[in-house]
């Protein structure tokens, strides 16, 4: 359904996502995680096309059906399929609704932008069904509200509503449950797994929290450092992860991990700042194992879907 | 070391209606609970639960409107601020916010010398390139400003202005919520490091239960304003008593669960 | 960036002519001479004589000085009264802050124009009554930013942990609050500067400000008006002066803002 394809985002000349290259088929739920700095929501904005000004995208995404290259594609293209066969979940919902217009508005809106429903009674008839759909309770009276008047997981929920307005094919969420509370984030979760299910939807779930890409995606990609360091089932590299940096990463978010004086196992150093990754292997600095022929940059070892880009993998001799 | 006893906190909206009384929030309803020395405290609760609150009466940054706070025997609440300074002292607060706990005008030595300064105790320069060094920062850390660090050294230039003064109390109001994961791994450690260094009492909220279970030996379960379980961290993780603690719980996913069969739809089950 | 660039630019040669009045001017600016009555611009005179055969450039320089004096000085009384009076509303006791918004809302309310008629009436119209007027007349809009940025610092994080530290009221508005309003209140000058220019042009157009033979570019206009069917230069050139006056001082204030926008120091210091 989506294929991306040696994608490389840069500002100038100064590279902050090289070589990423994935697909994500319909119905599959596949999760991108990464820290600050390693590039994910760069990567999921230059799939959407809504890179920031000074900064460019070269290479090539694909969707199914459309017959120009994402990248580079004029406006009037991608404005067409954004909202209607491709949609976004943004991680601020207070900046990414219209303060000033009522939410029930908003979702009709998206209905009646790609010519979904015939007129306003008709798209206003389906946003009050989508907002039933993502459990708004009381749908009539907190429809007519404005978004400062809801609560941060009811303002999800109304974004949420907006991106499956239009039973896209390819659902993009960007870190959309880390701004809230555990049990709102449950609910939501849940909400997104139904929403795509139903529609046959290809999802791309982007977050730094493991247990919420554990309990939501089948298919994992690791990225660090602009790069995709490892990909593949998500019980396989959560479990048994190759690449030196996913290794790294669940031990320090396993907080039931300690060793004899009670700490946890943390990653040396900390992430570069854009621009300052090393040459070679981006994870070298930081790594336990790391030799000489790090300093070459690892090729991907296994198929695109899974494998990891390590020379020194973990699991195999230790 | 921390005692409160009904506390209370509400607060009077601004009017809407000339008529009738101004809408009334209550952050804090009748909480009570001690904190004894050499503990480590959790608070657990969502946005809401009056946690945030919670932080600023103990750390007398703000009155209630009923109950008592207690520190080392002394009232806390009812008193001027030039009446605290034993409070000012012993007990220092580690905020959630790295960028917007420091001032982004004022230079990091200058940023951690601030509670020498405000209670006039001498040896500043010593004590701030002592700090720096505890939180493992370098020595040249001091000349700089906040923006030139990233989020988890800021969170270190917090811990080491807190340190400053010597207390005997950490308050940390969600230190660890805005980091990545491996950031929070080596603060959590630093921490950890530093309060059995120095002995102190850990006073932890958060709204993050595995957290706090990692961190803390005892926890408060807020919920509304409202404390609706206490008891020691273990227990109440593995065998909660009241339907939210255990809603908390359940809601949360962990890679565990995830890996042996727990989806999204388990998480939100009561 | 172009902004401030621009108004640097401007700014700096009304300053340069200004200074360099002190030194040399192509003649006596205020020397009467009949013959020379209303001469276009010609070699010796770059920009013609007015009805009085005055030197027009010399004017100008030497108007340059008025000008800046009197916007250095009037902002310069505006900021360190207004500055303070904005901090201690906000920081302060409400009723503090509620009379001085009151005591603002009533000065702003008066203006410029009215105060320096007051003055002039009272004390004799002069330079020091026209700098004096705008100068009050430019308070309220110093305390009301200064009280406004003073509110936003003092909500944050980081004053709370000054507090927390031991801090207590004066230190905290001293070492947290001066230090982040500064920039803004900059920016303040800047733009306040122009409208000082503008107020001064104003009162000396109306007799008010400047007394002759002091040269001030506000009484070239009144002095030429009737002129201006016959030698439109006579009311063209101080006109131009003013309005580049006035544009060097507000694009600089703008420069100014951008550069001080505190969204934008992140963004900033990560390039």
């Amino acid at each position: 359904m989506l294929k991306v394809d040696g994608l490389r985002v840069a500002a100038g000349e100064l590279p902050l996502v090289s070589d990423v290259s994935f697909t994500v088929g319909g119905g599959e739920r596949v999760g991108l995680i990464g820290e600050s700095g390693s590039g994910k929501s760069l990567t999921a904005s230059a799939v959407f096309g809504l890179l920031p000004d000074d900064v460019t995208a070269t290479g090539s995404v694909r969707l199914d059906g459309v017959r120009e290259d994402l990248v580079g594609a004029p406006e009037s293209v991608l404005s067409r399929l954004r909202g209607s066969r491709l949609a976004m979940v943004f991680q601020e919902p207070m900046t990414a609704l219209n303060p000033s217009m009522r939410v029930v508005d908003q979702v009709a809106e998206a209905r009646l932008v790609h010519r979904a429903a015939a007129d306003r009674a008709v798209a206003r008839r389906d946003a009050l069904g989508l907002l039933e759909q993502v459990r708004l309770r009381d749908v009539a009276e907190l429809g007519k509200a404005y978004p400062h008047q809801l609560s941060g997981g009811q303002r999800q929920r109304v974004l949420l509503a907006i991106a499956l307005a239009n039973d896209p094919d390819v659902l993009i969420c960007d870190e959309p449950t880390t701004a809230l509370d555990v049990t709102v984030q449950a609910q939501l979760l849940d909400l997104i797994v139904k929403g795509v299910k139903e529609r046959d939807a290809a999802l791309l779930f982007i977050t730094h929290d493991l247990a919420v890409v554990a309990t939501v995606c089948e298919r994992v990609l690791v990225m660090y450092g602009g790069r995709i360091v490892e990909s593949g089932p998500v019980a396989e590299v959560l479990t048994a992860p190759k690449h030196r940096y996913t290794r790294g990463l669940l031990d320090a978010s396993d907080l039931e991990a300690v060793d004899e004086r009670g700490r946890l196992h943390a990653i040396a150093g900390a992430v570069p700042a854009a621009g300052q990754f090393p040459s070679g292997c981006v994870f070298r600095t930081r790594c336990p194992r790391a030799d000489d022929q790090c300093a070459l940059q690892p090729p991907w070892f296994g198929e695109p879907a899974h494998g990891h880009a390590c020379w020194h993998p973990a699991g195999g001799e230790e | 070391m921390i005692r409160i006893e009904n506390l209370g906190r509400v607060y009077r909206r601004s009017r809407t209606s000339p008529f009738g009384p101004r809408a009334a929030v209550h952050a804090l309803r009748d909480v009570s609970f001690e904190v004894e020395a050499a503990r480590r405290f959790g608070v657990v609760g969502e946005s809401g639960s009056g946690k945030s609150t919670l932080v600023r009466l103990i750390a007398g940054l703000d009155q209630p409107t009923s109950g008592t706070v207690a520190f080392d025997g002394q009232r806390v609440d009812g008193r001027p601020e030039r009446q605290l300074s034993f409070l000012r002292r012993d007990l220092q607060v580690v905020f959630q916010d790295p960028t917007g706990s420091l001032d982004p005008r004022m230079r990091v030595r200058d940023i951690i010398a601030e509670p020498l300064v405000a209670q006039r105790i001498p040896g500043q320069n010593e004590r701030v390139a002592e700090v720096l060094a505890a939180v493992g920062l370098p020595a040249d850390a001091g000349r700089r400003f906040p923006h030139q660090f990233s989020g988890g050294q800021r969170q270190r230039i917090s811990l080491a202005r807190a340190l400053a003064p010597r207390p005997k109390v950490l308050v940390a109001d969600e230190p660890v919520s805005a980091l990545d994961v491996s950031v929070r791994a080596q603060i959590l450690n630093l921490l950890a490091d530093l309060v059995d260094q120095f002995a102190l009492t850990l006073v932890f909220v958060s709204h993050d239960l595995s957290v706090i279970r990692h961190v803390c030996d005892t926890v408060a379960v807020l919920r509304s304003g409202e404390l609706v379980e206490i008891g020691d961290v273990e227990r109440v993780y593995r065998s909660p008593e009241h339907p939210y603690t255990r809603q908390l719980v359940r809601a949360a996913p962990t890679l565990r669960g995830a890996l042996s069969g727990v989806t999204a739809a388990d998480l939100t089950t009561q | 960036m172009r902004n401030l660039v621009i108004g640097a630019v401007l700014v700096g040669l009304i300053v340069l002519a200004a200074l360099v009045s002190f030194l040399w001017t192509p003649f006596d600016p205020t020397q009467v001479d009949a013959a020379l009555r209303l001469q276009g611009p010609s070699g010796a005179h770059w920009l013609g004589t007015d009805r009085f055969g005055r030197d027009l450039v010399s004017q100008l320089m030497v108007g340059a000085r008025t000008t800046l004096y009197v916007g250095v000085v009037a902002v310069g009384v505006a900021a360190v009264v207004g500055t303070p009076l904005g901090v201690s509303a906000a920081a302060g006791p409400r009723w503090l802050g509620e009379i001085v918004l009151r005591a603002n809302d009533i000065v702003l309310a008066f203006p410029a124009l009215l105060l320096a008629i007051m003055f002039g009436a009272a004390f004799g119209a002069s330079t020091l009554t026209a700098m004096i007027a705008i100068g009050i007349a430019t308070v309220p809009s110093f305390a009301r930013l200064a009280r406004a940025t003073a509110l936003q610092v003092l909500n944050t994080e980081y004053v709370l942990a000054a507090r927390s530290a031991g801090r207590t009221g004066l230190a905290i508005s001293v070492r947290h609050v001066l230090p982040n309003i500064a920039g803004l209140v900059i920016v303040q000058c800047s733009v306040s500067f122009g409208i000082a220019v503008l107020a001064e042009a104003a009162l000396s157009y109306l007799g008010l400000g400047t007394q002759p033979p002091t040269p001030s570019w506000g009484r070239m206009l009144q002095e030429s008006q009737e002129l201006l069917a016959v030698q439109p230069r006579l009311l063209i050139v101080p006109g131009v002066a003013i309005a580049v006056a006035v544009l060097g001082f507000t694009l600089l204030g703008d420069g100014l803002r951008d550069r001080f926008d505190p969204r934008l120091e992140g963004r900033r210091a990560q390039g």
